[in-house]
């Protein structure tokens, strides 16, 4: 079939298409230089329209562009070759609003600050702000795993996301993705769905976290005479311990366009501008601003602390609308989105600046200086004869310095159409069949917005196919040069085992030092990490980055990390013994300590890894920002060894803060009713968690009998977390109860006990479960579900039940399973127990995923469907 | 006539060029709100006038008619980043448009024609309107019109008929009360002078007592703005020419004298006289009028406002497009309504959005103009206020149109703000 005929056909079955060419010319751009003209546009009015006309494009056979406010700057949703564009403009429905539980089931087509400002009543915004967010849509920050300012603090797209709802282009079926508790069993599939610039599937609802508006906020303006000062002063802020809700650096060139439109009271004649927010508990931000102006001190000219919300609001409105403001300066800019360790900043201010002298273009900087995350803003007039093709070769130079610093070429904005060509720079050729492989297994037709991304097989490598459709004719840039790996001995010899095991048949089990008791096929080789891959490989400070060795034991990091007043929270939990590789693989949900540290998914951001294909891969890099290409290391994730053996990963560390906490041990009424009532309190939080009568005698033998225990722990600055504990201990509801304060070791011995409960207690209770639900129900199943005699443990801000079964007992039965909770298998893992409620359309997803990286099922199956008796 | 159609057309690419396609614009757009199409969109427009000047797509009527749906209410001109003047790529693409060799008119072309040449610059024609209304609400014509099996569409303008709000206005000077402050002239206008004789009547009180003199320009006429906004700029240059001179020579007399106006279309098209003459003889004095324009709101003080008030009423304020947007004017008028101690202001959802009036709008798009009634009128329902008031003419009969009692009050009076003030009393009258 023809394209005509294709698209009369679509029409006959979408009454709605548009294909008057005036309709069409709106849909040829986003916010980036691409241009392209689409072969229909289709906006549907609701969800029953939007999912059956997806459904008829697919049949159809013609490609699909997914678009939300048009907002992107890669070219994400610039329509592909003969695609249907497929607006979510008018899909604006908020399905499911539940406020005590921090979540919102949405339509793609809801605008971010839009639900912001709808859940702010109840004291909760969307935490990731695009400078569009006033615009941009929730679906489209999903594709582009979009960041802003203050995912500083609170992380990107990809940390806010529960579930989504996708319809599968290979058999056009609807799959639900996560849902609205944490870590779903299975693969990270969300994840790989986040940042994968509508390339995989089209989503049909997000559900999302909603987070708490902090207490207090401090917005303050330092002034700079140098962009290296003002680089150097954001290395020591960070070097302080303090992390900033956000930290932007603004420069001479964008200051003088934001003042002509805005007058947002940046000084003019200062070379940059650092707009640093502080929020938290009141004492904490008071605490963080004399922290900050101590480490500007010497460096910034002025620091002005804005006075309300007016001036706070006018400095951020500069920040956020200083690139559209640049529209001022040149009719078009170009908007780079390169990451780099920030101890390279200072290095590559001066670099940028020569780009733009070599090419004759002025480079305005407004960036994400915190996070590394570089906006330099080429501007240009498109009309000029040759500019374009200039601008394209000024911003590879740019992307090039970035990848050498050890950075990236894209931290939010996406790859899109404009950074195809530089697919290289970054990625291998396997990685490029991989990455082939892993959308075939969404979408082997290549329906979902071909062309992202990479570079088009075979057509645009060669630099044959016009694949750049400016209104300005210019030659599209040739695609530079894969990157090559190369493997180490070790590797090689890794490589070798692989091959072996794949020219025999035989079956090959992953195992670091056994903690997890994984299950091989019969006799199954066991392939691990070799000894060089065991320890510290790469350690900056400065950069908050460490990377590791997948065979290096937990046990050692501690001490190494605290020698620079930082940590790695999160791998101490469940024995000692084990190895980070088994960390990775496993995901066992990151402790007790998970709403003030996060779980290991916000903190993993590079990792080196060998299929069971024999290919070795490195996906990410040194930098906390990163949304080239699909997101690997949080697919492997938690794939418990089925998919690739894990060599070297590199995680994002945290400074330590003094913590403290409180034992509350009760009445279970009393616990319960405190509970409730904390969680919804604005303070310092590093974990709420309840205990049952069982695992408080375990654990404090001394209490009453029959007693529940509520464990509140705080970690900020000394004096925030003294008064956010006495504002706790004022509570009228703990008369009657048993108070237990742990501050220093203690505090520190506390939460590593109740993370290490399962280990401690193995002999007694061999098998574990996890119970994943929302947090209103994680307490009450904890009443309710856990049999008598058995410990158990809740943590209300997460939403997870640890709990003690045996395998035998009708705990499966007790808890209601749905999209709304789940059980995992904590250890030892069996596979049936865990995925027995996946359904068909999920395990043939993960079998071909599986496929993808395994393609001889060497490794166990994560379904426990082993090819090997 | 001696237009400098070139000069028209460079200023038009340059506005055109000045975006950079950020798409901030598109949430404060009414109708990429109601349709969700991006060509319904600033952004879009943009793009259809530049892909039009271009050459990249041909004028269809299709084409046309995503930039015929533009309301022209300028809520982009507040959320762009870059200061596009999207108000003026808007009418410059129009007249553009418009003269294009070969164009051929429609029928909608021609209504419109008619009423912008036959129509809103004659003050004789406009009287004579006057006088039919009034005689038509009195013999209750448009109550029997309702009831005649007339098409659909037709009955659905008739809730928008105006109504004459009271006795003629006299244009006669009045001095100030308490200490004199300075000289002001009324800006008359052409419907508001016919139409709303009370609005003008408050506004003078108004002003008077807040020690302004109040002069009426001879010659002064039609401010040209549903000329300009519809892509006539010769016309309403013509018109422009005119009220330049009336208030150049009040300026002469009277240097620091302001010229007060009280309907939001008129305001922010005198105060742009500049713009429209950029690069002709005239600019310079047209600078010089528009620096002296001023809506009523941010001359009028609260002094001579009553002490106390015997009872208050709940008022819902409502932005007109062309004084919250394209005069950047929301906050005085909203701070004079909270100062009256008769007035509880309460806020109202979304009220910076259009409400489908935008000037002639909602006769040449009732369908697109309805929609957007439908929403502001739930908005006004839900607060449960007594007055909504609005500063200009067309909203107020948009807003009045769809207003209606129910069970349990009777319906909100859509009313001036100035007409509010005075009626609830002034120092000096109360």
């Amino acid at each position: 079939m023809d394209l005509k005929s294709q698209i009369s056909t679509l029409k006959a079955k979408i009454p709605g298409l548009l294909t008057e060419r005036a309709d069409l010319f709106a849909y040829r751009y986003d916010a980036s230089i691409d241009r392209a003209w689409p072969a229909a546009v289709f906006l549907p009015k609701n969800q029953e329209e939007y999912v059956s006309g997806l459904r008829h494009i697919f049949e159809v056979g013609l490609p699909v562009t997914c678009r939300g406010a048009g907002t992107g700057l890669s070219g994400g949703s610039v329509p592909s070759d003969n695609a249907v564009v497929v607006g979510t403009a008018l899909l604006r429905t908020i399905f499911e609003e539940e406020l005590p539980n921090r979540l919102a089931r949405v339509a793609p087509g809801v605008i971010n600050l839009a639900l912001s400002e709808r859940t702010a009543h109840a004291g909760l915004h969307y935490a990731p702000d695009p400078s569009s967010q006033k615009t941009c849509t929730i679906g489209g920050n999903v594709a582009e795993n979009s960041g802003g300012p203050h995912c500083l603090k609170y992380g990107v797209t990809g940390h806010h996301l529960l579930g989504a709802t996708i319809v599968l282009p290979k058999n056009k079926e609807r799959l639900s993705l996560g849902g609205k508790a944490m870590d779903p069993p299975g693969y990270d599939v969300l994840s790989l769905i986040c940042g994968s610039e509508g390339t995989l599937a089209p989503l049909i609802d997000v559900t999302v976290k909603l987070t708490a508006i902090q207490a207090e906020t401090r917005t303050m303006l330092a002034v700079f005479n140098e962009v290296t000062a003002a680089c150097e002063a954001v290395t020591r802020i960070l070097g302080l311990g303090v992390i900033p809700a956000a930290l932007e650096m603004i420069d001479r060139l964008t200051i003088s366009a934001v003042e002509r439109v805005i007058q947002a009271g940046y000084p003019s004649d200062a070379e940059a501008v650092l707009l640093i927010e502080v929020d938290g508990f009141q004492e904490s931000v008071d605490e963080q601003v004399a922290s900050i102006e101590e480490a500007c001190q010497g460096l910034a000219t002025s620091i002005r602390l804005a006075q309300d919300g007016d001036e706070r609001a006018l400095l951020w409105r500069g920040r956020k609308q200083a690139v559209g403001a640049l529209g001022q300066l040149a009719p078009n800019y170009y908007i780079q989105d390169g990451v780099l360790p920030r101890s390279k900043l200072p290095e590559l201010f001066p670099t940028i600046a020569s780009i733009g002298d070599k090419y004759g273009l002025p480079i305005a900087n407004v960036f994400h200086a915190g996070d590394g995350n570089l906006h330099p803003v080429i501007l240009f007039d498109r009309k000029k004869e040759g500019e374009v093709e200039k601008v394209i070769e000024a911003g590879t130079a740019i992307l090039k310095a970035c990848v050498e610093a050890g950075g990236t070429i894209t931290g939010e904005h996406g790859m899109g159409l404009e950074k195809r060509h530089a697919f290289g720079l970054l990625f291998t050729k396997e990685d490029l069949t991989l990455f082939e492989a892993i959308k075939a297994a969404f979408d082997p037709d290549s329906l979902m917005n071909p062309g992202k991304i990479a570079p088009i097989p075979g057509a645009c490598l060669e630099g044959g196919r016009k694949a750049r459709v400016f209104d300005v004719r210019h030659e599209a840039p040739s695609p530079l040069p894969m990157k090559r790996l190369l493997p180490s001995p070790e590797e090689k010899d890794l490589q070798e085992q692989i091959a072996v095991a794949r020219g025999a048949g035989a079956p090959l089990v992953i195992k670091g030092h056994d903690t997890w008791q994984c299950l091989g096929a019969k006799g199954a080789q066991v392939l691990r990490c070799p000894e060089s891959f065991c320890g510290p490989r790469d350690y900056s400070p400065k950069d908050l980055v460490i990377t590791l060795g997948c065979g290096t034991p937990v046990r050692e990091l501690g001490p190494i990390l605290a020698e620079h007043s930082q940590q790695l929270p999160l791998l101490q939990a469940y024995g000692d013994q084990g190895t980070v590789g088994g960390l990775l693989g496993m995901r066992p949900g990151g402790g007790h300590r998970r709403p003030g540290h996060g779980s290991l998914r916000e903190r993993l951001v590079a990792l080196r890894f060998l299929t069971g294909a024999g290919q070795i891969h490195q996906s990410g890099t040194r930098v906390a920002k990163n949304v080239a290409g699909y997101d690997l290391p949080r697919l492997l994730l938690g794939s418990r060894g089925t998919l690739a053996l894990g060599l070297e990963a590199t995680f994002q560390v945290a400074p330590k803060l003094p913590g403290e906490s409180l034992r509350i041990s009760g009445e279970l009424e009393s616990i319960e009713a405190l509970c409730e009532e904390l969680a919804t309190r604005r303070i310092p939080w590093l974990g709420l968690t309840v205990l049952n009568a069982e695992a408080t005698a375990l654990l404090f033998p001394e209490c009453a009998e029959d007693h529940w225990s509520l464990i509140v722990g705080l970690e900020d600055r000394e004096r925030a977390v003294k008064a956010a504990l006495k504002s706790v201990e004022e509570k009228p509801l703990l008369r009657g109860c048993e108070l237990q304060r742990y501050s220093g070791p203690d505090h520190e011995a506390l939460w590593d006990s109740l993370d290490g409960m399962p280990g401690a207690l193995k002999d007694r209770f061999p098998t574990w479960q996890r119970l994943h639900t929302t947090g209103t129900e994680a307490i009450a199943t904890l009443i309710r579900g856990v049999p008598r005699g058995t410990p158990a443990t809740a943590r209300r801000l997460c939403g997870f039940v640890d709990l003690y079964f045996p395998v035998s007992s009708d705990m499966d039965r007790r808890v209601s399973y749905s999209e709304e909770s789940w059980l995992r298998q904590l250890y030892p893992w069996r596979p049936s127990l865990e995925c027995a409620r996946l359904s068909r359309a999920h395990r043939d997803l993960f079998r071909s995923l599986k496929a993808v990286f395994d393609p001889d099922s060497l490794f166990p199956s994560l379904l426990g469907e082993e090819k090997h008796g | 006539m001696a237009d400098s159609c070139p000069d028209s057309l460079e200023l038009l690419e340059a506005a055109v060029e000045s975006c950079v396609g950020c798409g901030f614009c598109l949430e404060a757009c009414p109708t990429y709100l109601e349709n969700g199409h991006e060509a319904d969109s600033p952004r879009g427009r943009i793009a259809l006038v530049d892909g039009l000047m271009n050459d990249l797509l041909e004028v269809t009527p299709e084409a046309v008619r995503h930039l015929d749906l533009c309301l022209g209410c300028r809520a982009c001109e507040a959320a762009c980043p870059s200061g596009v003047p999207y108000g003026s790529i808007l009418e410059r693409g129009r007249d553009w448009l418009r003269r294009r060799p070969g164009r051929r008119k429609s029928g909608r072309d021609r209504i419109l024609e008619f009423a912008l040449t036959f129509i809103l610059p004659k003050p004789g024609v406009l009287k004579l309107l006057a006088f039919l209304l009034k005689l038509s609400h009195f013999i209750g014509l448009f109550s029997l019109a309702a009831r005649l099996p007339l098409p659909a569409k037709l009955k659905e303008l008739l809730p928008l008929t105006p109504t004459v709000d009271g006795p003629a206005y006299i244009p006669r000077d009045r001095s100030p009360q308490g200490s004199p402050t300075g000289q002001s002239a009324l800006f008359l206008g052409c419907v508001q002078q016919q139409l709303f004789p009370q609005v003008h009547e408050s506004t003078a009180a108004l002003l008077q007592a807040s020690g302004k003199a109040v002069l009426h320009p001879k010659g002064q006429g039609c401010c040209g703005a549903l000329h300009l906004h519809n892509g006539y700029l010769d016309q309403a240059k013509a018109l422009a020419r005119k009220n330049i001179d009336a208030f150049m020579n009040f300026l002469i007399d009277h240097p620091e004298g302001l010229i007060v106006v009280n309907a939001a279309g008129c305001g922010s098209t005198l105060k742009e006289y500049g713009h429209l003459f950029e690069g002709e003889p005239e600019e310079k004095v047209a600078k010089r009028v528009a620096g002296a324009v001023r809506d009523w709101s941010e001359v009028v003080t609260s002094a001579g406002f009553p002490g106390s008030a015997s009872k208050t009423v709940r008022v819902a304020y409502q932005d007109a497009c062309h004084l919250a947007h394209a005069q950047g004017i929301e906050k005085e008028p909203r701070a004079l309504l909270e100062a009256h101690p008769g007035i509880d202001l309460v806020p109202l959802n979304d009220g910076a959005l259009c409400c489908g009036s935008a000037g002639i709008y909602n006769i040449m798009e009732p369908e697109m103009a309805k929609r957007l009634q439908e929403k502001k009128i739930q908005a006004i329902e839900k607060v449960a206020v007594d007055y909504v008031a609005s500063s200009n003419p067309g909203c107020l009969l948009q807003i009045r149109a769809g207003l209606k009692d129910d069970e349990a009050r009777s319906a909100p009076e859509a009313i001036h703000p100035t007409t509010l003030l005075t009626q609830l009393g002034l120092k000096d009258n109360s």
